[in-house]
């Protein structure tokens, strides 16, 4: 069995955001919004006798699920944080955000790349897949600017004028890089500079675009080519120009920050402080250092101090306030910023998203025009239509259960030491398949030099790649819904979004559920029987038991290559650290000895995920060092990540609570992790630590590492796992977050009935409903219509249901636990009702065994979660002969909990229906509308209850 | 993620969900039902065994209505009916099927059943169960299973635009 992970695609991290933010698609209502807002109380003291007559403005970024989110205070407003634009892409819901933000030199604008963070899972994502738009600052205008740029921290990078420069890097290890130019007045690409080189930290100056290529400060040619101007002291992290012609720069030399003015060309020393307490920020009127600057320079024109106590996240453009947090919560953000006049600060909240919202289109093959109405054969309809992934979305039988954290950890634990072994029933969660054991139906491989994988690593590779989801992360744990797939309609740009209007198979990614298990994973691929691949779709546990492989495979890889073996310290699998190079191939891959000659005689692991790639900020602390980090993963590679994840288990809320969802693994004597500093990994002569600026400057073999790297006495300072549970326990119970709404429905409440009431369920086979409540045949039929037109016979060549599938989810929610939802959308047309590619009718036909024109009162079931339209527009047919229906609007949102609603009284003929639609105007494409179940109570002649009466 | 008021059950939904396999059609756990006198306890096939039958052969026309309707043509008031198609349902039998009047002596249709899975994907074949129309007179498609969507179209031939019911 030979299982690949790929460049890791993947609906990963979601990174918690803090552990809240990246929310499943499928919630409850938005809480309350909290806080007013975060401004100093009493500014005359704080800021300053001028701050009302001050034009000083900063801008802070932070991204939620809805989007990255821009705030802009003013000092005129006390420093008020209000919200000023939302950046996203249109598409399925894409997991949480993360980006980066720099105010122009007119103060006019602000610049934005942003991208989910699910990115950060995926190399070419990282290097090219981010967005950038610019936002006006006095109306929060937003325009976008390109689509497929550099995730990194330099990006984007403004300078003295509204010229601003953005990078995107080229090649598989991004060894080179696009340099493009955008005017911000005008929010248009002026010139894409191809760099055969990795260039960084790049800054506009007056006289010409700079950067840092090969570890030196190099001016970039109109054509691209650099001209070497200097040699900074260290490492850069931070590159600003200013508008008197000079570039200041910050790099690190060891424990040391260095700062540097180039100017007349030369290059002088201007400070020095400690490694991650000098900081540098342009703003208005020139350049600020920030931190500890007790050892800067002063009288330097265009440069000025700012003494903090703590690193900063962003500084004002006059330097009056100081952002030392902006960190996302549940549906709001935190802030603690501090004024620059009298050191005072403040903390506070405000609610997440507000002002304008810009949805950029995402790239992907555009739909097919709609052709003529060629009437392909039904075979042929079928064949193009079949998709490359062996296990299928919104099928009934493939409902995965999302576990709870305690059943990941319990299972993980099992896995690692061959002891998954819990016996799995015959039709477990209604699959249809035999009776089996996780790991007897996937045997764990052996890791090379013995041992098992550190189940801590493990927990952190899960978090990282999925949240630890198994089922479809619109499922919090307890739901079942349809499985999680990577890129399942091959519509998923580089990275990571979904382009809902594309479809194209041959693209498919197929990488199946928590462990994201991709090879294998394609419909007709024979690594595992049709049986396994749907285990391994829907069983977290079989899942598990695959993806561990995966991991064990890079172990091995590393540690039996025919070069030699790739050892990290004394080599010993139990130590976390040691895995340290296998979870870097495990995301960026491995070069084979064997296949030198492929790649210029290098051999090893590669570029991209050297912690001493110049993409990184060099004088970054420890991922997790600060909870907050979460929030912008784009500061650490993978590896960093991974060990971040393992050092600090992942998180989640319950209530204002901050709960682990796993343990610490058992510390070596520094009671930490022991990680390598990111020179571990030169393998350049010159590459001591602090020397050079970049050790790959050229591509050659010190971009790549093999052989054996000592950081650590890992017998006595090194981490092992930690079990909390015991080996061969029984499975964790499992916590669910939201109840099932299991109760039978007898209409009682309603004292006019004359018989029982009939339930129309979301899934004619009732038996298919897996969350175990009793529940008995439906008494009508429950159909969902896609596109519009419906079905593929108006166009076979472009049929519309395909694109709606996209966003179509089945919930393990609702009466019963089982529901259907998808998000509104706005008509084709302004006057129209009906979206061609979206739209989807929810058909709810009861068997009506009463005489016509009976009475009913009619109830939808509203869910506890993944239903939130306000005005859901039910549509009642009393008579299938009639063309007028009766229309009720409801609220969908229940704030958490299932609920019934009646939609009216009616007199009812034989073949009436009930019908719901998600197309309403006005709608984004970004709010649950929910099809759960809907009763029909019989009140004989009696008019009984009104639309949008509770039940 | 978001979390709300975190319960843990005592019993695990799988063992639950385990305990539930097979029995969902056996004894309904609803209410019981009062319905009018059963009308088709001659039906001789229900759902899917019903597929390509003649509903009046397996008695599943005695309690089928009417559930949607189509005119294919315009006429003027006091005309004879216009052509039209309709889609019958029959309970007894789970089961669908389609009427057509053509109207006229020159008529030349292709009656069609269209279906759609119930929850969306590809659409299924479209001709299996109709009948090409020849002259004036009515016309009963064969049956399919009622649990997809499903409508009635009339095709004029050889090049007509379809005339379709509305989707049940």
């Amino acid at each position: 069995m030979t299982m690949r992970k790929n460049s890791i695609g993947i609906l990963g991290i979601l990174a918690l955001l803090a552990g809240s933010a990246a929310a499943t698609s499928a919630q409850a209502a938005p809480a309350s919004p909290t806080a007013a807002g975060v401004a100093f109380a009493a500014p005359d003291n704080a800021l300053g006798d001028d701050w009302q007559t001050s034009s000083d403005t900063a801008v802070a970024g932070v991204g939620d699920t809805d989007g990255f989110h821009l705030y802009v205070a003013r000092e005129a407003a006390a420093f008020r944080w209000t919200p000023l634009a939302t950046l996203r892409a249109s598409g399925t819901d894409l997991g949480a955000w993360t980006g980066y933000v720099c105010t122009t030199g007119s103060g006019r604008y602000a610049v934005a790349v942003y991208a989910p963070v699910i990115a950060t899972n995926r190399p070419a994502a990282t290097m090219a897949g981010a967005f950038a738009s610019v936002v006006d600052l006095a109306t929060g205008t937003a325009r976008h600017l390109v689509t497929g740029v550099q995730l990194a921290y330099f990006n984007p990078a403004c300078g003295p004028s509204d010229r601003v420069l953005l990078t995107r890097a080229v090649g598989r290890e991004g060894e080179r890089t696009d340099l493009l130019a955008v005017d911000a007045v005008t929010a248009e690409v002026e010139s894409t500079r191809r760099i055969d080189r990795q260039l960084t930290t790049p800054t506009p100056a007056p006289d010409g675009d700079y950067g840092i290529a090969g570890g030196r400060l190099v001016k970039v040619g109109a054509t691209g080519r650099l001209t070497a101007v200097a040699t900074p002291a260290g490492q850069p992290f931070a590159v600003e120009a200013t508008s008197g012609g000079a570039v200041d720069l910050v790099s690190v030399r060891g424990e040391q920050a260095v700062a540097q003015r180039w100017q007349g060309g030369r290059l002088t020393r201007t400070g020095t402080g400690p490694r991650q307490r000098l900081q540098l920020f342009r703003g208005a009127g020139g350049n600020r250092l920030v931190g500890d600057v007790t050892k800067v320079r002063s009288g330097v024109p265009g440069l000025s101090t700012l003494r903090a106590e703590r690193p900063v996240r962003a500084v004002s453009a006059q330097g009056h306030l100081m952002v030392e947090r902006v960190a996302p919560t549940d549906k709001a953000v935190e802030l603690t910023t501090r004024a620059a006049h009298s050191g005072r600060e403040i903390n506070g909240s405000i609610s997440a998203g507000g002002g304008p919202t810009l949805s950029v289109p995402l790239p992907g093959r555009p739909a097919a025009k709609a052709g003529p109405a060629v009437r392909a054969g039904p075979a042929a309809r079928l064949a193009e239509d079949a998709p490359a992934c062996a296990v299928p979305r919104n099928n009934p039988s493939v409902q995965p259960l999302q576990p709870s954290y305690n059943m990941v950890e319990w299972a993980v634990e099992q896995a690692v030491h061959g002891q998954l072994l819990v016996q799995r029933p015959a039709n477990y969660l209604k699959t249809g398949l035999n009776a089996y054991q996780p790991q007897v139906r996937f045997p764990p491989h052996q890791v090379a030099y013995g041992g098992t994988v550190p189940s801590q690593l493990m927990m952190a590779i899960l978090s990282q790649e999925t949240n630890m989801a198994q089922a479809s992360w619109h499922g919090v744990p307890g739901d079942t819904a349809n499985p999680l797939v990577s890129d399942y309609y091959g519509n998923r740009d580089a990275n990571g979004n979904s382009n809902i209007e594309v479809i194209d198979y041959t693209k498919s990614d197929c990488g199946y559920g928590i462990g994201q298990v991709t090879t294998g994973m394609r419909a007709g691929e024979t690594v595992f029987t049709p049986e396994d691949k749907v285990r391994i779709a829907v069983d977290y546990a079989a899942n598990i038991a695959a993806a561990m492989n995966i991991l064990i495979d890079k172990w091995n890889q590393l540690n039996q290559d025919s070069g030699g073996r790739n050892k990290l310290n004394d080599g010993d699998p139990r130590y976390i650290e040691n895995w340290y190079a296998a979870v870097w191939a495990y995301n960026s891959g491995f070069y084979p000895y064997a296949e030198r000659a492929s790649h210029g005689g290098n051999w090893g692991v590669g570029w991209f995920n050297n912690p001493v790639n110049p993409r990184l900020p060099a004088n970054r602390p420890r991922f997790l060092a600060d909870p907050d980090d979460a929030s912008h993963p784009g500061d650490w590679t993978y590896p960093e990540l991974i060990m971040g994840w393992a050092e600090t288990p992942q998180w989640y809320w319950l209530g204002n609570e901050r709960l682990f969802k796993y343990s610490k693994p058992a510390f070596g004597s520094s009671g930490k992790l022991i990680l390598p500093n990111i020179y571990s990994f030169c393998t350049s002569a010159k590459c001591v630590e602090g020397l050079p600026a970049n050790p790959c400057p050229d591509r050659n073999e010190n971009c790549w590492w093999h052989g054996e790297t000592f950081w650590a006495i890992c017998s006595s300072a090194c981490a092992t796992e930690r079990l909390t549970y015991p080996l061969g326990s029984a499975e964790r119970p499992l916590q669910r977050s939201y109840g099932t709404d299991c109760g039978n429905f007898t209409g009682d409440r309603e004292p006019r009935k004359i018989g029982p009431p009939l339930i129309v369920y979301t899934l004619n086979e009732t038996g298919q409903y897996n969350l175990g409540c009793p529940i008995g045949p439906s008494d009508g039929k429950f159909t969902l219509r896609l596109g519009n037109p419906a079905g593929g016979y108006a166009n076979p060549v472009d049929p519309t249901w395909r694109f709606a599938q996209i966003d179509l989810h089945q919930l393990g929610a609702g009466h019963k636990g089982h529901m259907w939802f998808t998000h509104v959308y706005k008509p084709d047309y302004p006057d129209g009702d009906s979206n061609a590619k979206h739209q989807i009718v929810a058909t709810w036909s009861p068997d009506l065994p009463y005489p016509d024109d009976t009475r009913y009162d009619i109830v939808a079931h509203l869910p506890s979660h993944g239903g939130e339209w306000d005005t859901s527009r039910y549509y009642i047919w009393p008579d299938p002969k009639g063309v007028v229906p009766k229309i009720c609007s409801i609220d969908q949102s229940t704030n958490g909990a299932d609920r019934w609603k009646y939609l009216g009284n009616l007199p009812l003929k034989k073949g009436a229906r009930v019908q719901l639609k998600n197309v309403a105007a006005g709608a984004q494409g970004n709010i649950d509308i929910a099809f759960d179940a809907v009763a029909f109570i019989p009140t004989g002649t009696t008019d009984a209850q009104v639309c949008n009466a509770d039940y | 993620m978001r979390h709300r008021n975190l319960v843990t059950m005592a019993a695990s939904a799988i063992a639950v969900a385990t305990i539930m396999v097979g029995a969902a059609s056996a004894a309904a756990a609803g209410p019981d039902r009062v319905a009018e006198a059963p009308a088709a306890a001659l039906a001789s096939c229900s759902g899917e065994s019903c597929r390509g039958k003649v509903a009046a052969e397996q008695g599943c026309a005695a309690d089928a209505y009417q559930v949607a309707g189509v005119a294919v043509e315009d006429v003027p008031p006091g005309a004879p009916p216009a052509p039209h198609a309709l889609l019958y349902y029959s309970p007894a039998c789970d089961a669908a099927y389609g009427y057509y009047w053509s109207g006229n002596d020159g008529d030349q249709s292709n009656i069609l059943v269209q279906t759609l899975y119930p929850y969306g994907g590809a659409p299924l074949p479209e001709d299996e169960i109709g009948y090409p129309s020849r002259g004036r007179n009515t016309f009963y498609t064969k049956m399919v299973p009622w649990g997809f969507s499903i409508r009635v179209c009339i095709r004029p031939l050889p090049n007509g635009n379809d005339k379709c019911t509305e989707w049940r």
